[in-house]
C-alpha cells in the first residue's frame, strides 16, 4: 500500500466512533494535567494504562499519545497565567509568555501557542509519515549488535542530554538497568533478584515503578512546600493574534517545529531539550535579543511548537526501531507489549492500523486541542483555581487505584510508595528520573542483544565495532561520553576559578 | 544547583547498593564472556555504579560550594504523613476493603489538607468514595476486595 492508501486506511480507524471519543478523552485529559502543575503525562499515563487493557491496541495507543500531546497544551496555559510550568515542556514558555500576560497580552500569547502547536503537529506528522517506512525497512536488517550499540547510544544521549548533574544522570541510568534485571532471566531461566519475596518473582513493574517516581513523589514534593501559587488576573478578550503576532512568529513556528522534530527522533531528546533549543535559537537569530524575556511573542511560538513536533518526532523510533526515545514513549511500548504488540520495524507490516490509525487520531487530536483552547480558554483558568488540598488526595487515590487494578495485589501498593520516596528523595538530591525509568524499559533489550552478540561473536567485543551501523552508534555513544565527562571537569574548573 | 557536601549521603547509599548487587550477582553466576551467565550483566552495572558513586561521595568532599539552603518553609511531617497513609492503605485494604480503606485515606487527606473543616472532610470523603467505586468498580470492572464489608455487602 502507498502512502495514501494507509493514511485513508488510518482515518478509517481514527474516525471510529470508540477512537474518536478516547481521542477526546486522553487529549481532554492530557490538557487537564497539563494545566495543573504537580501531575503531568507520565503520571497519568502510568495512571490510566492498566484501564487500557480493555481496549483494543490501538484505541489504547490512541487515547495514551492524546495525553501526550495534550499535555504540551495545557502546559502552556499555566505557565502564562501562573509563571509556573504545568510541564517541564514549558518551562521556557514562562520567560515571555508571562511576561506577555503582565502586559495584558495572555490572549495573543495562549493564541499563538496554541495555533504554533497546531501548526507543529500538523507538519510534524508529514514527517512522521514520510520517514517511518524507509527507516523501517532500515531497521528490519538490524540485528543483535547493531540493538545493543543503539541502546548504549540512547543511554550516552540520556546522560549528554540531562538537564543537571550529568553523573548524577549516568547513576539514574545504570540503577535503571540494575532495577530491570529483577525477574526470570529469558536466557538461562533463572530467576534474579526476587530474595525471597512473591511480589518479585516477575520483577518490578513498570507501572508501580512509573507511579512512584513521578506521581506520588510529585506530590511530596509538593505538599512540602508551604507556599501557594496565584493566577495573574487578566482579561483574556482575545485569543487570535495580530497581523502583526503573526509576521513575528512564523518564522519561529517553522523552525521550532524542525527542531522539536530531530530532537523528537533521537533517543533522550524530547518535548524539553527541543523547548530550550528553539528558546536558545530564536534569542539568537532576532534582531532584537533583549526582547526576549520581557514578552517577545517569537519566545513563546518557538518553543511552544518545538515541543508539540517533538512528540510527534518521538513516535518514530518507537515504531520504526522499537526503542522508545523518552519515559512517555517507553510507557506505550509498555501498553502495546501488554496488548501483545512489540514495536518494531515489523510493526508497520504486522500492525499498520496502529501506527496509521494512531498518526491520523493525532491529527484529529490535534484539531479538538485547538477547540478546547481557544473557545474553552475560560474552563481551563477556572481548573487552575482548583486549591491543591482537594486535588492532591484525589491524585494519590488514583496512584493506588491504577496500580491495584493491574494484578490485584496490595503489595504492588507497597511497592509505589516505595518507589514514591525513592523519587522523592532522588528528586531533593537532583537526581533526574526520566533516564532512570527509560533505562529500566531499554535495560532488558540491552542485555539480551548485548549477550546475544556476545554469543554470536563467540566472546569477541570486536563484533560492535566491526559491523558499520553498530560501529557508528559506538563512535558516538563513545564520543557522546566523553563530552559529558569532558563538561564535568570544565564546570569544576569554573567552580575553582571563581 | 550547586552540589556541596549534599551529595556525600547518597553517594554513599549508592555506594552500598553497588555492592550489594554485585554479591548478589556473583552468586548468580557470572559465565564466560562467550557463554555470559545470568549474574555477568548485573555484575558489570553494579561495577559502574559503584565507580560512579564513589566519584559523587568522593567528589562532595572536594567541592567547596555549600550546600543551597531552601528559605522556604519545608513540612516533612505532612511527607510522612502521606508516606505513612500509602502503606496503610495498601496494609489494610484487603482486611477492610477498598470503600472503608477509601472513605478513611480520603477522609484522613482531605482533613490534613481542610485543616478545621471536620464536615467538609467528611461529606469529601463520601462523595469520593462512592464516586470512584462507581467509575472504577461498577463501569471499569475493577475488582477490588470486600474486606469485613463483605460480610454484609454480597
Amino acid at each position: 500500500m502507498g502512502y495514501f492508501e494507509n493514511i485513508v486506511v488510518g482515518f478509517k480507524i481514527a474516525l471510529q466512533l470508540e477512537n474518536i471519543f478516547f481521542c477526546f478523552v486522553g487529549v481532554f485529559l492530557g490538557n487537564l494535567v497539563g494545566v495543573l502543575p504537580g501531575i503531568g503525562p507520565l503520571a497519568t499515563i502510568s495512571l490510566l494504562l492498566p484501564l487500557t487493557f480493555h481496549f483494543s491496541p490501538v484505541t489504547a495507543v490512541i487515547m495514551l499519545a492524546g495525553i501526550y500531546y495534550g499535555s504540551m497544551y495545557g502546559g502552556t496555559i499555566t505557565s502564562v497565567l501562573v509563571n509556573i510550568p504545568g510541564e517541564p515542556a514549558t518551562i521556557v514558555t514562562c520567560l515571555d509568555g508571562y511576561q506577555m500576560a503582565l502586559k495584558g497580552r495572555a490572549g495573543p500569547a495562549l493564541g499563538i501557542a496554541a495555533f504554533g502547536s497546531f501548526i507543529a503537529g500538523t507538519l510534524s506528522l508529514f514527517g512522521l509519515i514520510f520517514l517511518v517506512t524507509p527507516l523501517s525497512s532500515i531497521a528490519i536488517r538490524f540485528q543483535a549488535p547493531e540493538y545493543s550499540a543503539l541502546i548504549l547510544m540512547g543511554f550516552a544521549v540520556l546522560i549528554y542530554m540531562a538537564r543537571g548533574s550529568k553523573l548524577k544522570a549516568g547513576i539514574s541510568t545504570v540503577v535503571g538497568i540494575i532495577l530491570s534485571y529483577g525477574g526470570i532471566d529469558t536466557l538461562s531461566g533463572k530467576t534474579r533478584f526476587d530474595y525471597g519475596v512473591m511480589v518479585l518473582k516477575d520483577g518490578v513493574g513498570i507501572i508501580p515503578l512509573a507511579i512512584g517516581l513521578f506521581g506520588v513523589s510529585e506530590i511530596l514534593l509538593n505538599i512540602e512546600k508551604s507556599n501557594t501559587y496565584m493566577v495573574i488576573k487578566t482579561n483574556i478578550k482575545s485569543l487570535l493574534p495580530s497581523l502583526k503576532d503573526w509576521a513575528e512568529s512564523k518564522w519561529a513556528i517553522l523552525r521550532g517545529t524542525l527542531i522539536g522534530f530531530l530532537l523528537g527522533i533521537i533517543p533522550g531528546g524530547g518535548a524539553i531539550v527541543s523547548s530550550f533549543v528553539s528558546y536558545t535559537i530564536e534569542k539568537k537569530l532576532s534582531r532584537y535579543p533583549e526582547r526576549f524575556g520581557t514578552g517577545a511573542i517569537e519566545g513563546v511560538a518557538g518553543p511552544e511548537s518545538a515541543n508539540n513536533s517533538a512528540c510527534s518526532g518521538a513516535f518514530i523510533p518507537l515504531f520504526a526501531l522499537g526503542i522508545p526515545p523518552n519515559v512517555v514513549m517507553s510507557l506505550l511500548m509498555g501498553a502495546l507489549i501488554i496488548h501483545g504488540v512489540t514495536p518494531g520495524p515489523l510493526t508497520m507490516k504486522e500492525h499498520p492500523e496502529i501506527f496509521w490509525g494512531t498518526v491520523a487520531s493525532m491529527y484529529i487530536g490535534n484539531f479538538i486541542l485547538l477547540v478546547l483552547n481557544i473557545p474553552l480558554i475560560a474552563i481551563w483558568v477556572r481548573i487552575l483555581r482548583i486549591p491543591y488540598y482537594i486535588l492532591f488526595p484525589l491524585i494519590l487515590l488514583f496512584c493506588l487505584i491504577g496500580t491495584y487494578s493491574i494484578n490485584n495485589q496490595t503489595t504492588e501498593l507497597i511497592v509505589m510508595t516505595i518507589f514514591g520516596v525513592v523519587g522523592y528523595l532522588g528528586k531533593k538530591f537532583d537526581f533526574e528520573m526520566a533516564p532512570l525509568i527509560l533505562a529500566f524499559v531499554l535495560g532488558p533489550i540491552f542485555e539480551q542483544s548485548f549477550r546475544q552478540s556476545l554469543i554470536i561473536s563467540d566472546g569477541s567485543f570486536s563484533i560492535f565495532i566491526t559491523r558499520p551501523i553498530s560501529g557508528i552508534f559506538v563512535v558516538a555513544a563513545f564520543f557522546l561520553l566523553l563530552g559529558s565527562l569532558l563538561s564535568r571537569f570544565k564546570k569544576k574548573r569554573t567552580v575553582l576559578v571563581r | 544547583m550547586p552540589s556541596g557536601k549534599k551529595d556525600l549521603f547518597p553517594g554513599l547509599f549508592i555506594l552500598g547498593f553497588s555492592i550489594f548487587i554485585a554479591s548478589s550477582a556473583l552468586k548468580l553466576g557470572i559465565g564466560t564472556i562467550n557463554d555470559p551467565g545470568p549474574g555477568l550483566f548485573p555484575f558489570i552495572s553494579a561495577v559502574f555504579l559503584f565507580i560512579l558513586s564513589s566519584s559523587l561521595s568522593l567528589g562532595s568532599f572536594k567541592d567547596r560550594v555549600s550546600p543551597d539552603v531552601s528559605k522556604s518553609e519545608v513540612r516533612y511531617g505532612k511527607v510522612i504523613f502521606i508516606i505513612a497513609s500509602l502503606l496503610g492503605y495498601s496494609l489494610l485494604l484487603d482486611f477492610l476493603g477498598f470503600l472503608l480503606i477509601t472513605f478513611i485515606f480520603m477522609f484522613v487527606l482531605f482533613l490534613m489538607g481542610l485543616r478545621k473543616t471536620l464536615t467538609s472532610a467528611l461529606v469529601g470523603g463520601i462523595i469520593t468514595t462512592i464516586s470512584v467505586y462507581i467509575l472504577f468498580g461498577l463501569l471499569l470492572g475493577v475488582s477490588f476486595p470486600k474486606g469485613i464489608l463483605g460480610l454484609w455487602i454480597k
